[in-house]
């Protein structure tokens, strides 16, 4: 590119840029239904409610600097209350059903409220063990509260109809999820770039020089706390919508963990990151469940190559790329095939070692080769059938790992440098002593 | 804010523990307004903690601080900064992803109390932009306003935490060793910048360097194992042999 060119580049011409990749998108989220099937249309609308969460929830990691270890809590409460709300309108309360996912919200909203005042006392490791310690007070007081949350069985309701909406097809769930989910990232949006969202940003660099010039940060910090939680709420207002029930799991820690894998994945750094997160780890488990029965170890493994070597999540390498693409530096293409070959072989290394051993270790597998009269009989991978003793295989996968750790070899630096710097934004700067 | 004729800071039998050790024991001090002092003191000397008193980091254990009339001591430091004192920070705390002109505005928006703010949209936001970028020049830090702070120089930042301090709008502004980590030349710089910033307000600075305390300071108080030792002019101060004697150790002669 012509380096004057760039320097031509004008406000109007980069906010373009920006929108039209946007504008496409939520066109081709417009028109999906046209093309795809029932399955993939289901699939759809969890990647919706996976990423409002995962925004909700990035707005206190990304905005904030606040990581916690929490959010289930905020993300079931809103789905109990907004499928509360629905019995309430199945028995006659004139409370219009598009507005169900606010109900959840304005719930989540003010419970984060009363939590986020007692977690933001404090900052870092502290601030996301109290988040875990309400959690589980919240979860141990639900778990026993059937009258109120409908203990194991749950509660069920229905969609009832609202004026010329009858919200019972996957169509019409599938339009209503895409509407409130981009509303939510509208609201997000909106506040990030409002003079609040400038304070949030400072008291994430620098909280002590924001309190001193003026500003009540623990109370700005209950806000935000609070408004992530009702986004998160929201989320789980329109999963209670779609299945049309909810039960208490939904407050166990798993639901924790997923939307802070779905951000790391995705890129706390970048608005949209956890969209991306949300979005390939959902359809992830669309696809790759069907496949193999050890589709969470490979996604923990990607979570884990993510942290070390990608801390800044995919967005984070794509906004690298994008950079790197209007510089005029020249593009490594040497070191990205090299890097591309290394994690093709480590991969295939490691799908071949999980399948395998995944295989033999099965009971059915015992009773195999006791009936056939063989050791080790065969077992399928990539539609092969490979003997799991040979060492053909065994050198074959040998061969592989080698084969990554060289392409990779210089990227350990790098590694170890990403593995500190990501501890030390989880502890947080030290607090001010005396 | 504070008002009237009185003087603008006043500590009554000041004292701070931390656990066992005593690091303040019964400071009296008054600044009228108007005033420029300076604390000096050897390392130790707990300048530092009569510094986050004021400022509202810390409680003192005992005594009274007042603000004008009001009392303060204890009170949390996003009040005191809305009664009208601020504070710099001897290790440099600007918003470093943000960009100069962000670092003032956010100061500025807090003066005029829209500290919780969606919208940006009415006469009060135009004063802002406004003061901001008057700021900005007055400091002649224009040609810097869209840099990122923490692309800034040392000492630019150093220039930039002074403005922030001042953009509150404050009556008494608390400098915690302005000119620490800089070169004679750019502590020269920075007297002279320092002077100019905080112009008809009243000033209590720590400071180590004695060519800045006697450029800014129309007077000074020593302070020596928790104690106000001696306050007074410069000139008192240089001539003072206790002071000689806990601090300046003859070398200023």
């Amino acid at each position: 590119m012509d380096p004057k060119d760039k320097a031509t580049h004008s406000p109007a011409r980069a906010a373009l840029l920006r929108l039209v990749p946007l504008a496409l998108l939520l066109g081709a989220l417009v028109a999906l239904p046209r093309f795809s099937d029932m399955a993939f249309l289901n699939a759809m609308v969890l990647v919706c409610i996976a990423a409002l969460y995962a925004m909700g929830y990035n707005l206190l990691w990304g905005q904030a600097g606040l990581i916690s270890f929490g959010h289930a809590t905020y993300f079931a409460f809103g789905a109990s209350c907004t499928i509360m709300t629905m019995a309430a309108i199945e028995r006659g309360s004139s409370f219009p059903t598009p507005l169900l996912p606010l109900a959840g919200g304005a719930a989540s909203f003010l419970m984060g409220l009363v939590a986020g005042w007692f977690a933001t006392i404090r900052t870092g490791v502290y601030f996301a063990m109290i988040t875990v310690a309400i959690t589980e007070l919240v979860r141990a007081i639900v778990q026993r509260w059937d009258t109120m949350f409908g203990g194991e069985a749950g509660i069920t309701s229905i969609r009832m109809a609202w004026g010329p909406i009858g919200f019972q097809k996957l169509i019409d769930v599938y339009y209503f999820t895409l509407a409130w989910t981009v509303i939510g990232i509208l609201l997000l949006w909106f506040l990030q770039r409002s003079p609040l969202g400038t304070v949030i940003r400072g008291i994430r660099e620098q909280e002590e020089r924001v309190r001193f010039l003026g500003y009540d940060t623990h109370a700005l910090k209950t806000l935000v706390f609070a408004i992530s939680a009702g986004v998160s709420g929201m989320a789980g207002g329109l999963l209670a919508f779609t299945n049309e029930s909810t039960n208490v799991a939904l407050y166990e820690g798993a639901y924790s963990t997923t939307v802070l894998i779905n951000t790391v994945i995705g890129g706390a750094g970048v608005f949209l990151g956890p969209v991306v997160g949300a979005t390939l780890t959902t359809l992830f488990g669309y696809y790759v469940a069907n496949l193999t029965y050890y589709w969470l170890l490979y996604m923990g493994l990607l979570f884990m190559v993510i942290v070390v070597c990608a801390p800044r999540g995919i967005s984070g390498l794509g906004v690298d790329a994008f950079r790197r693409l209007r510089s005029d530096a020249p593009v490594p293409w040497g070191r990205i095939v090299r890097q591309a070959a290394g994690w093709l072989a480590m991969a295939l290394g490691c799908i071949m070692t999980i399948e395998l051993i995944g295989a033999v270790v099965q009971p059915s597998y015992g009773a195999l080769a006791r009936s056939s009269g063989v050791a080790w009989p065969p077992v399928r991978v990539f539609g092969i059938s490979w003997m799991p003793a040979s060492p053909l295989t065994l050198g074959g996968i040998a061969l592989l790992f080698s084969f990554g750790a060289l392409m990779l070899r210089d990227g350990v630096v790098t590694a170890r440098r990403n593995v500190a710097k990501l501890a030390e934004a989880i502890a947080g700067k030290p607090e001010p002593g005396p | 804010m504070t008002s009237g004729q009185g003087p603008v800071l006043v500590l009554e039998d000041v004292a701070k523990r931390f656990g066992p050790i005593e690091v303040l024991t019964g400071i009296n001090l008054t600044l009228s307004r108007g005033e420029k002092r300076a604390l000096i003191g050897p390392n130790g000397a707990g300048k530092s903690t009569l510094f986050n008193l004021v400022s509202g980091r810390f409680a003192p254990s005992s005594g009274v601080i007042r603000l004008g009339e009001k009392r303060i001591d204890g009170m949390p430091a996003h009040q005191l900064n809305r009664m009208g004192l601020s504070r710099s920070f001897q290790i440099t705390q600007v918003f470093g992803g943000m960009s100069l002109y962000e670092n003032i505005y956010m100061a500025v928006m807090s003066r005029h109390g829209k500290r919780w703010s969606l919208l940006r949209s009415g006469r009060v936001w135009r004063d802002i932009a406004e003061q901001t970028r008057e700021l900005i020049d007055y400091a002649q830090l224009t040609s810097l306003a869209d840099r990122q702070a923490s692309t800034l120089a040392y000492s630019e930042q150093r220039a930039l935490e002074i403005c922030m301090t001042v953009a509150t709008g404050p009556d008494l502004i608390l400098l915690d060793e302005p000119t620490s980590g800089m070169s004679r030349v750019e502590a020269a710089n920075m007297v002279a910048f320092i002077g100019r910033m905080t112009e008809g307000r009243t000033l209590l600075m720590v400071e180590h360097d004695m060519d800045v305390v006697f450029g800014l300071a129309d007077t000074i108080s020593v302070l020596s194992q928790g104690q106000i030792l001696a306050t007074g002019t410069p000139a008192a101060i240089r001539d003072d042999p206790r002071v000689q004697d806990a601090y300046l150790g003859g070398s200023a002669h």
